[in-house]
């Protein structure tokens, strides 16, 4: 539930069904994208890698939010179909020299086949048993890309990757994979927004809801579910090939299960099933976690003789806090709070 | 054929140690609805706290874990008062992340302590090779098979018999029609936490006692939902028979598939094992079929 601002009335369905209704919204937006792109001149080159990475885990998020937060399917092997995308491009572009701008799309594409190929149960399954197929997928793909690919992928020692180039540029160092990733990033979530407005949103929705009833309707549950999963990886896909050339490396370290279970953490304390929820819950989590970084050290001063593990185990222990604060107060995220605000500074002398 | 019945015994071993987290995760489900994750992590707990009282402060090996019990109980109280309560009436993914989290934080807890290389247990006990015709076993191996079977015939007689089990199972039918009896739904919930913590502290000091303790400890908490789901969300002795599957699969597929695909496949087989489930015959061998109506 939400109310206009003062003084709009939509009055065509067009602008019903426009993501920005007002001047001052595209103004808004202008402003925006003005200063994110301007943003690298200014900060500092820790910052700028902080805000690639948030770039990229928005990335995989917003698909995340597709198959868990709108079609109700819970994902907690997102980050091994990051890891499918990663490599699947890493090795396109090293073993068969084809361009990063070929391998690209083809992460997406394949790393949205194998997510399907494990949102195969949902057949007949739902809820809990879900969640336990998709974390079998995290665990046989990552052992698939380090064992039986191992010629390919490079097993334990991972991969050297080329970084993007476009136009004789080459993207090799943070400042210049930023105007990379923001525009990708900028555009995949254009088509999150739409997706989730199309009739495939809509039938992911209702079968959220209710997939019984989504059924009697006439949606077709098993091909939407398999569909929803297949955009979610390709998301995914797409996040993991940026995030290898980004950093010249793939290794199954960026993949692991608590990865998985990060970018769900980060999908809750944003929001679930809202367009803004992923970029929220990324932003919070990850400068917090920048915070932390700084904090550790000022900890570790107080009880020194668990200084050396700090910097390994006091960003998850506040992680999983925070999580659980919001699952408890918040569970519908900040996404939520963003709402009640506008609601509220839309009515505010009049709160009634 | 020799080695075929060497892998059966060690898997059995391994096996019982699935059983024990099986039967755990199965009993929070039943009666709660609430699919554990956290039970690998709340093992891990249980392994260092023993650990760190019997190797670190010197308590003398049954003293400590006496304690790590009592310790359990306090932790299963705890964390089904602090953060599975609040999320009542949530839908399943608000619990199944607040498990995750759990896991995550205990984890991490557990590193900041006790971090760092494996450690290797104190003897809890012998270590003696005892023969059977030409099988080997250690008598250790003996007395964990024997502590399991001890304490799943002590779960079922506490389902079947007691009053605490009586309960437990009027709340697994129905939380509505249990309340409506007068039963406490929610004291029965925290004691289900309570004896999940119990055997999850038990199957991580029996498992530690024979490899030693480190972080990957916890890894055994997701494989035993692969074998609860092989006997069915809903069956104790199902999730008995799926540990023993999973474990004798583990250990087969070590023996004699140890370099297929690159090595390393014992440590999948049980995911694999879990997808062909789902897809095959998704409600496990003795789990409840859901026919669901709007």
């Amino acid at each position: 539930m939400y109310d206009l601002p003062c003084g709009v009335f939509n009055e065509s369905y067009q602008k019903d069904m426009a993501v920005f209704r007002t001047s001052t919204h595209w103004g808004l937006l202008a402003a925006f994208i003005l200063m994110l792109f301007l943003l690298p001149l200014m900060l500092a080159d820790h910052w700028i890698v902080t805000i690639n990475f948030i770039g990229i885990t928005v990335i995989a998020i917003l698909g995340l939010n597709i198959v868990t937060g709108y079609c109700g399917q819970i994902n907690v092997g997102q980050a091994a179909f990051m890891a499918v995308g990663a490599y699947t491009s890493a090795i396109l572009t090293q073993k068969y020299g084809f361009s990063f701008w070929v391998a690209f799309p083809l992460a997406g594409l394949v790393a949205g086949f194998v997510g399907m190929l494990f949102g195969l149960p949902s057949l007949r399954l739902k809820g809990f048993y879900i969640a336990m197929s998709s974390m079998a997928a995290q665990f046989i793909l990552l052992w698939v890309i380090l064992r039986p690919l191992a010629d390919l992928s490079g097993g334990d020692l991972g991969l050297e990757v080329s970084y993007i180039s476009l136009f004789g540029v080459m993207f090799n160092t943070n400042f210049k994979s930023f105007y990379i990733i923001i525009p990708v990033a900028l555009v995949m979530l254009f088509f999150a927004k739409n997706i989730s407005r199309m009739r495939v949103g809509r039938a992911f929705v209702a079968i959220r809801d209710n997939d019984l009833a989504a059924e009697v309707m006439g949606i077709n549950i098993f091909r939407y579910k398999l569909l929803a999963f297949a955009i979610s990886s390709a998301y995914a896909g797409i996040a993991g090939s940026l995030l290898v050339h980004t950093v010249g490396r793939a290794s199954l370290d960026y993949f692991g299960f608590m990865e998985s279970v990060w970018l769900l953490g980060m999908l809750i304390v944003g929001g679930m099933g809202t367009t803004m929820g992923p970029i929220f819950g990324t932003v919070f989590i990850k400068v917090l976690d920048e915070l932390i970084f700084y904090l550790a050290p000022v900890v570790g001063s107080v009880f020194p003789s668990l200084s050396i593990k700090l910097s390994t185990s006091l960003q998850p222990i506040f992680f999983s806090l925070i999580v659980m604060l919001f699952l408890i107060y918040e569970p519908r995220g900040w996404a939520h709070r963003w709402e009640i605000f506008k609601n509220y500074y839309r009515l505010h002398p009049f709160s009634y | 054929m020799y080695f075929f019945g060497q892998l059966l015994i060690s898997g059995f071993v391994v096996g019982s140690v699935y059983a024990l987290i099986g039967v755990a995760i199965v009993v929070i489900f039943k009666t709660t609805d609430v699919f554990n994750f956290a039970q690998g992590a709340l093992m891990l707990v249980g392994a260092y706290v023993c650990w760190s009282m019997a190797a670190q402060l010197g308590i003398p090996m049954l003293t400590s874990i006496f304690l790590t019990m009592i310790f359990s109980i306090i932790l299963g109280l705890a964390a089904s008062k602090l953060f599975i309560q609040p999320l009542i009436g949530q839908p399943i993914l608000s619990v199944i992340m607040m498990t995750l989290v759990l896991s995550v934080f205990l984890e991490n807890l557990v590193n900041l302590f006790w971090g760092g290389p494996a450690k290797s247990y104190p003897a809890l006990f012998s270590q003696e090779p005892v023969m059977f015709g030409k099988f080997v076993l250690s008598v250790q191996h003996l007395i964990v098979l024997a502590f399991v079977f001890v304490i799943l015939v002590a779960m079922g007689i506490l389902f079947k018999y007691s009053k605490w089990g009586l309960q437990m199972r009027t709340v697994a039918e129905d939380h509505q029609s249990a309340r409506a009896c007068g039963l406490n739904v929610k004291a029965v919930f925290i004691l289900c936490w309570a004896i999940a913590a119990v055997l999850a502290a038990v199957s991580g000091i029996l498992q530690a006692s024979m490899s030693g303790v480190d972080a990957s400890l916890i890894n055994f908490g997701l494989k035993g939902f692969a074998a609860v789901l092989l006997g069915g969300l809903e069956s104790i002795t199902g999730a008995v028979i799926g540990g023993l599957i999973i474990g004798i699969c583990e250990t087969l597929s070590g023996g004699y598939l140890g370099t297929f695909g690159g090595g390393g496949v014992k440590e999948v087989v049980p995911y694999f094992l879990l997808m062909l489930i789902l897809i095959i015959k998704p409600y496990g061998l003795f789990g409840l079929h859901r026919i669901e109506r709007i």
